[in-house]
């Protein structure tokens, strides 16, 4: 069986983390990257994809950031200045289910989880209670 | 009245005419047509949301419970409407589903039980139109697909549509939009030039080949109900391809390689046609102190200057009245290398100032160009909202919305919206009652056996 | 002289189509409100990038890509900053994609509405609205809580996996957002490389479908899978995922779509006979009807080929009266 090289990650022989080099901006690129866990600059290459210069100690001082690390028990090392930033929609970033009763200019909408108690029909009481003239259009 | 028209500007008069605040009170084009969406994702559903944008009444069959694949994909898992149905409130309908399932009643079906296929044919029988993007096969083998629906109602005017068609050596992949780009030639001259980016290509922000194989499903519906009612009176079948719409896109890529054997390649922001006529970035962002990402990042704009004097005028205006000189005819300046030291010229130029100030200086000198906005300027933006295309929307079901509105204007006869979507299952007891005339008893017995 | 044949023409015509700059024809006396009156069951369709009225209003010479740029279309397209990338136009015009579609659209529906009521109308299909239209949850979202959609590259928002990456010879795009092809991925995926399943596998956030769309989990997902795909062209890709049935394909350049043997099958591309330029590559019509199938006929003709033909026919002009307009710059 061929062996296959490891190239897009990398386990940082001095902290363990595990950093994870996204197609984006390693597939052809040769400096330093930056270890998300302990600060280290290593410097490698790569070329369409392949890594062939494996990591060893880093040249100067420009780097680019991984774009996600990990701790050897898979905690996440995230975050600014040691990975790349996420492309963010808002303020923050929530990640799941974001509820809320109001729209983004104050007024009542049905974006917030609900019981069947709530409900009037298919909607939502409070909306349906909103309605003059009752549920047909 | 329509000596009051006469006399108006120009714009003026379209303002009248397209107003949008008038929409409800004109006839829609589409009355009294009925027809049935027995789809998933984009590509089906938009077909049929044409169709219902337009007056004709749709009806969504979805499978029952939780509902169709779309309304559970939501970006960063963040947005959610609820409830996604009374028998589910504690999950949500995500907003992508509301791009291709407006004004529709919604209703279940779970298809393959036994009694499912005579409530299907009820349905049928009163239906103008279906469309459906099952794999090909499904729906015959559960005697739901044109074969049975032809006996049922000769009349019925059916699409399908896929991703690679019905019939042919490929015809069971899967079809997925980004699939659809890639496969037929787009994906491969869209995205960075080689050199920036890694020559990445991109696909596009959303699932353009979609919605627009679905104007195309849509049009070829109207097409067989235009024909049925002044021709022939007969049903009519369309088959689709997604993919094949996506090659058709390719404009003079296939032309030019029949021809010559030239591929065409990725040519990032600028134009293999036309110079000046492309994308270039400001330096400056237009709001330095927001926390906003999307207002933190530095602008970029659009600048359109390719007759010689606009030309002329535009590296004038930049301090580069040299390459007004080198590259003095069209001809000299649509070559890639001069695009190549045009287009690096102009935004040394603009690497202090943002692009609103980038807008004023080359709208001062008479020239084309448009500051891209974010999704929260176009959001906000006076011109899709006093035409009525993007606004807010008070939805009888979910409340205010920000939503897309109308595909295109119509003086007489315009589409509209009604509402965004509503929850799986909403209208089971109108639908099966009215159009299926089943009672109430037996309505309530197909949703305990789980047949709706 | 100006308009004169039109209005003589509009009387045959059930639709004209234009896109000249907002306002032009209507200056010229032959817009809608003028025409309609000789023909009131005129269907006049009028297309471009903006609008003809509104804040912005197409300015005369205003092009492609100016729509998208308007709305909010090709911000959100490209690769993100971090990982290098701007916002970037698409390759085809991606406004005569939707004005096209669309006025064939509306031209139906008013010829359906004309049927019953015997009016024509006016109906204008503008680009950048059409982008509007179609995008999809933007507009959902930001009226949720005030979100901008960012740019994500070739990944998607919304479904992980659902994106285009690297591979040995080019990119490859792969689909599975649920867990029935997630795990499908890979179990290929671990056919060459235990490990990376495994990693995959091990991962507590990925566990769940809806969790899987964080930006961190993208990450680790897709390099997992680029770090397969490297050593493997587009070709031996797909027919790996093929085996566990995993929607997948390789980005094709017009070459190789030129070639593919499910499109010749179809027709789909396919050597046009035309009059004026000989065999030209082109492709098929898209609507494959069973009693009316659409159809190419022709690929455009030179410039002014069949002006004797329809002003003949439609307006009655004999060879003399056609010569005198050609000697004097009209036709």
């Amino acid at each position: 069986m061929t062996e296959f090289k490891v190239s897009l990650f990398y386990d940082c022989p001095k902290c363990e983390a595990r950093n994870f080099f996204d197609p984006y901006s390693y597939w052809e690129y040769s400096g330093n990257f930056k270890c998300a866990g302990c600060d280290v600059l290593y410097y490698a290459e790569w070329e369409n994809g392949q890594r062939v210069v494996e990591p060893e100690a880093g040249r100067g001082t420009d780097f680019i950031l991984p774009g996600y690390a990990e701790t050897k028990d898979l905690k996440p090392l995230s975050g600014e200045g040691k990975t790349s930033p996420p492309p963010f929609a808002n303020v923050t970033f929530l990640g799941k289910p974001k509820n809320t009763t109001v729209s983004a200019r104050g007024k009542l909408c049905a974006c917030t989880q609900l019981t069947p108690e709530d409900l009037d029909g298919s909607a939502w009481k409070r909306i349906t209670a909103q309605r003059k003239y009752g549920k047909s259009w | 009245m329509t000596e009051h028209l006469d006399k108006l500007p120009f714009e003026e008069y379209c303002k009248t005419i397209f107003n949008k605040d008038t929409l409800a009170e004109k006839p829609e084009c589409l009355k009294g047509y009925r027809g049935l969406s027995c789809t998933q994702y984009i590509l089906g559903p938009a077909a049929a949301a044409y169709l219902g944008e337009l007056g004709a009444e749709v009806i969504k069959i979805e499978v029952p419970r939780l509902g169709e694949p779309m309304r559970h994909c939501s970006p960063y898992n963040e947005s959610w409407f609820y409830p996604v149905s009374r028998w589910n409130p504690g999950r949500g309908t995500s907003p992508a589903f509301q791009g291709a399932n407006h004004n529709e009643y919604h209703v279940t079906l779970d298809y393959r039980k036994p009694e499912a296929k005579e409530i299907f044919y009820g349905l049928v029988q009163k239906s103008d139109f279906m469309v459906w993007n099952y794999r090909p096969g499904t729906f015959d083998r559960w005697k739901i697909g044109y074969g049975n629906c032809k006996e049922v109602n000769p009349r019925i005017v059916l699409a399908w549509c896929g991703g690679f068609g019905g019939f042919g050596p490929g015809r069971n992949w899967a079809s997925y939009d980004i699939l659809g780009q890639a496969k037929g030639g787009v994906f491969s001259f869209t995205g960075h030039r080689a050199g920036a980016a890694a020559g990445f290509p991109s696909k596009h922000t959303t699932w353009i080949m979609d919605y627009s194989i679905g104007m195309l499903v849509s049009t070829a519906m109207l097409a067989g109900l235009y024909w049925r009612d002044t021709v022939s009176n007969l049903g009519n079948y369309f088959e689709c391809s997604q993919v094949q719409g996506s090659t058709r896109y390719t404009e003079y890529a296939l032309p030019l390689w029949g021809r010559t054997g030239i591929v065409r390649m990725r040519w990032g922001n600028w134009d293999t046609e036309i110079c000046v006529n492309g994308i270039v970035g400001c330096g400056l962002s237009s709001y330095p102190h927001s926390d906003h990402p999307a207002e933190k990042e530095e602008g970029y704009i659009y600048v359109g200057a390719y007759t010689d004097e606009d030309f002329a005028k535009l590296m004038n205006l930049i301090g580069r009245p040299d390459l007004a000189k080198k590259y003095a005819t069209h001809d000299d300046r649509v070559e890639a290398k001069a695009q190549e030291e045009i287009y690096p010229a102009i935004e040394e130029f603009l690497k202090d100032k943002n692009k609103e100030e980038a807008a004023r200086i080359f709208t001062g000198a008479g020239l084309v160009n448009q500051p891209l906005l974010t999704i929260r300027e176009a959001a906000n933006c006076d011109h899709f909202l006093e035409r009525g295309s993007l606004g807010w929307y008070d939805d009888p079901y979910y409340g205010d919305v920000f939503t897309q509105k109308t595909m295109y204007k119509m003086s007489e006869s315009p589409p509209r919206l009604k509402h965004v979507h509503r929850p799986v299952g909403s209208d089971n007891e109108e639908i099966y009652q009215r159009v299926c005339g089943f009672s109430a008893d037996q309505i309530r017995e197909f949703e305990t056996k789980e047949i709706i | 002289m100006r308009g004169f044949f039109l209005k003589k023409l509009a009387v045959h015509a059930d639709v004209i189509i234009e896109n000249y700059a907002p306002g032009q024809f209507d200056a010229w006396g032959i817009g809608y409100r003028q025409l309609s009156k000789i023909n009131p069951r005129l269907i006049y369709v009028w297309n471009g990038q903006k609008g003809q009225w509104g804040p912005l209003t197409d300015k005369p010479g205003e092009l492609y890509p100016s729509s998208p740029c308007s709305s909010g279309w090709c911000h959100a397209t490209g690769l993100p900053k971090a990982f290098g990338g701007t916002p970037i136009r698409s390759g085809e015009r991606s406004d005569d994609i939707l004005c096209g579609n669309l006025t064939a659209h509306g031209t139906i529906a008013a010829l359906i509405y004309r049927n019953k009521t015997g009016k024509g109308q006016f109906i204008e299909v503008t680009s950048a609205e059409a982008h509007a239209r179609i995008h999809d949850y933007a507009w959902g979202w930001y009226g949720m809580d005030g979100s901008s959609k960012p740019r994500y590259g070739n990944w998607d928002l919304a479904i992980n996996i659902y994106s285009v990456n690297p591979c040995k010879d080019g990119y490859m795009m792969v689909g599975g957002g649920h867990d029935r092809l997630w795990y499908r991925i890979w179990k290929t995926v671990g056919k060459d490389r235990p490990e990376l399943e495994d990693m995959i596998l091990d991962e507590p956030t990925l566990r769940v479908v809806i969790d899987r769309v964080g930006h961190d989990q993208q990450v680790k997902t897709c390099v997992c899978l680029t770090d397969w795909m490297k050593d493997w062209t587009r070709e031996e890709c797909r027919a790996k995922l093929l085996e566990e049935e995993v929607a997948a394909g390789g980005v094709s350049f017009i070459d190789e779509v030129a070639e593919e043997p499910h499109y010749k099958y179809r027709g789909m591309v396919r050597a046009i006979e035309t009059a004026h330029y000989g065999k030209v590559l082109f492709c098929g019509s898209v609507f494959y009807g069973h009693r009316t199938p659409g159809r190419v006929k022709d690929l455009g003709r030179p410039v002014g080929y069949d002006n004797s033909d329809v002003y003949r026919k439609l307006l009655g002009f004999d060879t003399d009266k056609l010569n005198e307009l050609f000697a004097k710059g009209l036709i």
